[in-house]
Formats: C-alpha cells, sequence, structure tokens
C-alpha cells in the first residue's frame, strides 16, 4: 500500500507515561494511546497464528517433496 | 500495570514499522546484475481501459504510438463513455490503435471486467495469432499514463527470464510543478516504487499497480478461471489482487526502476482522500487473498505480502496516535498556563522527533536522486512535510472501513482535470 511510508511516522507520546493524570485531556489521550496498543497486541496475536499456518504449510510441502 | 503495557505496546507499533521500513530502505539500495537471455522481438499491447476520458487520452496515445518499438499495438476499451473518448480513439493511429466499445448494460462494471473483455477481444479479433503467449506483453496504462519513450527497451530484459510474469514500472505525477500537493504525491509514488517495490525483488512480493503493469500473456492465461473467466478480478484493487496471485502460481513480480509512466496527480485534498479510501477499502477486501498466501507462496515472500496485507489495520491503529498527542500537548500546554510554569519536558519534543521524521531523511535523499534540481536540502525539507501528508491515509482509512462496513462498494473514478 502506498501508505507505508506513513507507518513509523506518526507522534507517539511515549513521554505521556510519565505525565501527570491532572493535565486536562491526559486521561482521554492515554485512551487513545492504549486502545491503540490493544489493538496492536490484538494484532501480533492474529499474526503469529497466521505465521504458524504458514510454517505449518511449508513443513508439510517439504515432506511432501522429499 | 496494564496500561503501561497498552502504552508501550503501541510504540512497539511506530518501531516494528520503521524497522521494517529500515530493513526495506538498505535491501533498495542493494544492486542488481540481470542475466541476458535469448533474445525474441517481443508482442506489445498496451490496454486502455477508458471511462470518459476526452481530455487527456488524446495525449496519452500520442506518445504511445511514438514510441520507438517495433512490435506493438494499444486497445483503447470504452467502457460506455459519454464523451469523445472514443472518436479520439479512432482519430488515433489506425496501425497501431484499435477500439473496443462497450455498451450498458453490461459496461462500467470496473475496470477488471473492462481488462478481462480486452483479452478476450485480443483473442477473438485474431490480432493475437501467430504470436507465442510467451512473447506476447501485455502492459496496463491508465488513459492518462504518459510512457516513458524508452519504456519498451528498458522492461524487455526483465521478461528473457522464463519465470517473469509481470513487471511494474516507476509511477510519477506530470503535473508535480503544480503545487504542494502534487508534489508530495510524485514524491509518494517515488518513494514506494524506489524503496519499497525495489526491495520487495529480493524478497520475491513485488506488487502490481494499475498504471505502468507489464505482464507476460502466459502468465496472465495460467490465471483464467475454468470458466474463462479473468484473469483480473473485480476488487476495487485488482492490480494488488493479480500480482499475489500470480506469486501464488509460481511467476516471479519485477520492479522496473529504468522507465517510469506519468499519471495527473490531483490537485484537490478531499478528492484525494476520496481516492485513497477507495484504495484504501480495496486493500482490505485483499483479506480474501489470505489462504492464498499461506498455501501457495514460499515463506519469505507470503510474511512480506501478509505485512502488506494487514498495513491498513496499522494504519488504523497509528491514526489514534497523533490524535493522542496532540490531546495530550494541548492539555499540557494548558496546564503550564494554570501552573504558571512550563511542564512541557523536551523529551516531549525530541522524542517524537527523532521517531517520527528519521525517516524523513532517508526518503529526502531516495526523492533526491530523481529531482536533482530539487537539492539535497529542499528535498528532506519537503520530506518532513510528506511525513504529515501520510495523515492522509488515516483520514483515508477510516472513511474506507466506513464504507466497507455500511456495504458500499460502488466508487465514481477520480475526475481528470
Amino acid at each position: 500500500m502506498y501508505g507505508k511510508p506513513a507507518l513509523g511516522t506518526v507522534l507517539p507520546m511515549a513521554g505521556l507515561t510519565a505525565a501527570p493524570e491532572v493535565l486536562p485531556g491526559i486521561p482521554f489521550a492515554r485512551g487513545l494511546q492504549e486502545a491503540a496498543g490493544a489493538g496492536f497486541l490484538l494484532y501480533c496475536a492474529i499474526a503469529l497464528t497466521l505465521i504458524s499456518v504458514k510454517l505449518w504449510f511449508a513443513v508439510r510441502n517439504l515432506g511432501e517433496r522429499s | 500495570m496494564i496500561s503501561q503495557i497498552l502504552i508501550w505496546a503501541s510504540i512497539a507499533i511506530i518501531v516494528m514499522a520503521g524497522g521494517y521500513n529500515t530493513t526495506l530502505f538498505v535491501l533498495s539500495r542493494r544492486r542488481t546484475r540481470r542475466k541476458r537471455g535469448p533474445r525474441e522481438e517481443r508482442f506489445y499491447i498496451f490496454l486502455l481501459a477508458c471511462l470518459n476520458e476526452e481530455t487527456v487520452l488524446a495525449e496519452s496515445l500520442a506518445r504511445i504510438t511514438a514510441l520507438p518499438a517495433g512490435k506493438f499495438i494499444a486497445l483503447v476499451i470504452d467502457d460506455a463513455s459519454d464523451d469523445g473518448t472514443a472518436a479520439i480513439a479512432r482519430a488515433a493511429d489506425p496501425e497501431r490503435v484499435h477500439l473496443l466499445q462497450r455498451y450498458l448494460p453490461d459496461a462500467r462494471k470496473g475496470k477488471g471486467a473492462a481488462l478481462n473483455n480486452g483479452i478476450r477481444h485480443l483473442r477473438a479479433s485474431g490480432i493475437l495469432d501467430g504470436h507465442d503467449p510467451r512473447d506476447v506483453i501485455v502492459c496496463v496504462v491508465d488513459a492518462d499514463g504518459r510512457l516513458d519513450q524508452h519504456v519498451v527497451q528498458s522492461v524487455d530484459p526483465f521478461f528473457d527470464n522464463p519465470r517473469t510474469g509481470g513487471t511494474q514500472i516507476g509511477v510519477r505525477m506530470y503535473n508535480r510543478d503544480k503545487g504542494l500537493l502534487a508534489r508530495l504525491q510524485d514524491m509518494e509514488f517515488v518513494i514506494y516504487g524506489d524503496i519499497f517495490q525495489k526491495a520487495r525483488r529480493y524478497i520475491g512480493s513485488v506488487g502490481m499497480g494499475g498504471n505502468g503493469q507489464f505482464m507476460r500473456l502466459a502468465a496472465l492465461d495460467s490465471l483464467m478461471g475454468e470458466d474463462g473467466s479473468g484473469p483480473w478480478s473485480d476488487s476495487l484493487t485488482e492490480d494488488l489482487d493479480l500480482g499475489v496471485r500470480l506469486i501464488a502460481h509460481g511467476w516471479t513480480n519485477q520492479h522496473c526502476t529504468a522507465a517510469a509512466v506519468s499519471q495527473q496527480a490531483v490537485l484537490d485534498v478531499r478528492r484525494l482522500v476520496r481516492q485513497r479510501s477507495r484504495w484504501f477499502q480495496g486493500h482490505l477486501q485483499s483479506a480474501g487473498l489470505v489462504p492464498t498466501i499461506l498455501r501457495d507462496i514460499p515463506t519469505r515472500p507470503a510474511l512480506d505480502l501478509l505485512y502488506h496485507l494487514s498495513s491498513p489495520v496499522l494504519i488504523l491503529l497509528t491514526s489514534l496516535l497523533p490524535l493522542s498527542f496532540l490531546v495530550a500537548t494541548a492539555g499540557t500546554v494548558v496546564g503550564s498556563v494554570q501552573a504558571g510554569h512550563p511542564l512541557i519536558s523536551p523529551m516531549w519534543i525530541l522524542g517524537p522527533y527523532v521517531l517520527s521524521f528519521t525517516a524523513a531523511y532517508a526518503y529526502g535523499f531516495v526523492y533526491h536522486r530523481r529531482e536533482r534540481d530539487l537539492g539535497l536540502l529542499r528535498a528532506i525539507l519537503l520530506s518532513h512535510v510528506f511525513i504529515f501528508y501520510g495523515y492522509i491515509w488515516f483520514a483515508a482509512g477510516w472513511m474506507g472501513l466506513w464504507r466497507m462496513l455500511t456495504g458500499k462498494q460502488t466508487w465514481l473514478k477520480t475526475a481528470r482535470t
């Protein structure tokens, strides 16, 4: 996808982990970032499953060839 | 504790994407050597699927008919245009330009359907008689596509390798001097071609684009359905679909950086977002290719293609981060005013800059090599703007997802100006 260069170039806020909660908007900002993190963990779980299936196919195809 | 894990997981998205982009940048810097095989003079067929293209078609046909190549023709597939598209095709060099007219209600069913009709017409009309499908190269060009004059000479050697099924050439914007938005689209396509596509040659996962797509007829034949349908699908991104299926059928896709097709950049942000949301929706539809990738494609290209197909998900997830950053920054500014002293740490500026804009230096370097007149410093400054331009994909992504969830499949084509 042509949007690929956009990935890895966003503005994350690692500093937010140390930001005081009392500042206005911080809980909402933290919630957004946590939602992205949760989505990514789900993404990783699905990716690992797909990779496992791929490796299973690869091993099976090797077995069939030998 | 869970909150901390989720926040660091969100940063891991950036690290993963940055790592992938860096790896492909390094791979793209490698030089390739191509073996020259025995040469047969190949027959080139340029397919132009056209729906109301009278403003741009004549120029494109003039450039094709002037190509310094031996055996080639252009087939204009008029998809029931209301304007003078067919008349322009008829007025072109009759030795080189053929016209296929489609009529409603069978017409206007998408680009894939028009191209499939074009292939059927080539067979039925006898144009392909006496030609070995391995030595016939079909090129899909947009109606506004202006091919480099040396395109055939640049692409032809890739087909010396009998395993090469398709070769994608670079894409540029011929109106890139018409403002910042056009310039950024040009930069986007140069970066995509010269970094991502070029690197994917080593992985074996080069994708096909909708414009400047050269394919061996024998490879297209291998994608035909048992009922004679195909080779293009009815997906919104039939080009992505075709590229993956070529690899799954054992063909190799190549990317040629020595020639390009120039197309018209969109000059309006709203139209650009709409165009990209259509691509995004098509990309989401391509999730249906996952079983094919798992089953039929070797592991290395398969992993890259899985990452490629999952890019929309990552774009949607990362779109939350700049929003979070903006809200937090605004909150901190308000808090600083209330507290009477600044609460912003320098790390808030430096950290995001390093994570977000390091890529701009690589992108600026690559673009400068294509646009020497721009100067390296200006190219790097421009690529900083390009980072923000990438945020268009966030808007396009949510729009594309909404259209998919609400079952909207119909799309107006991007209007020419």
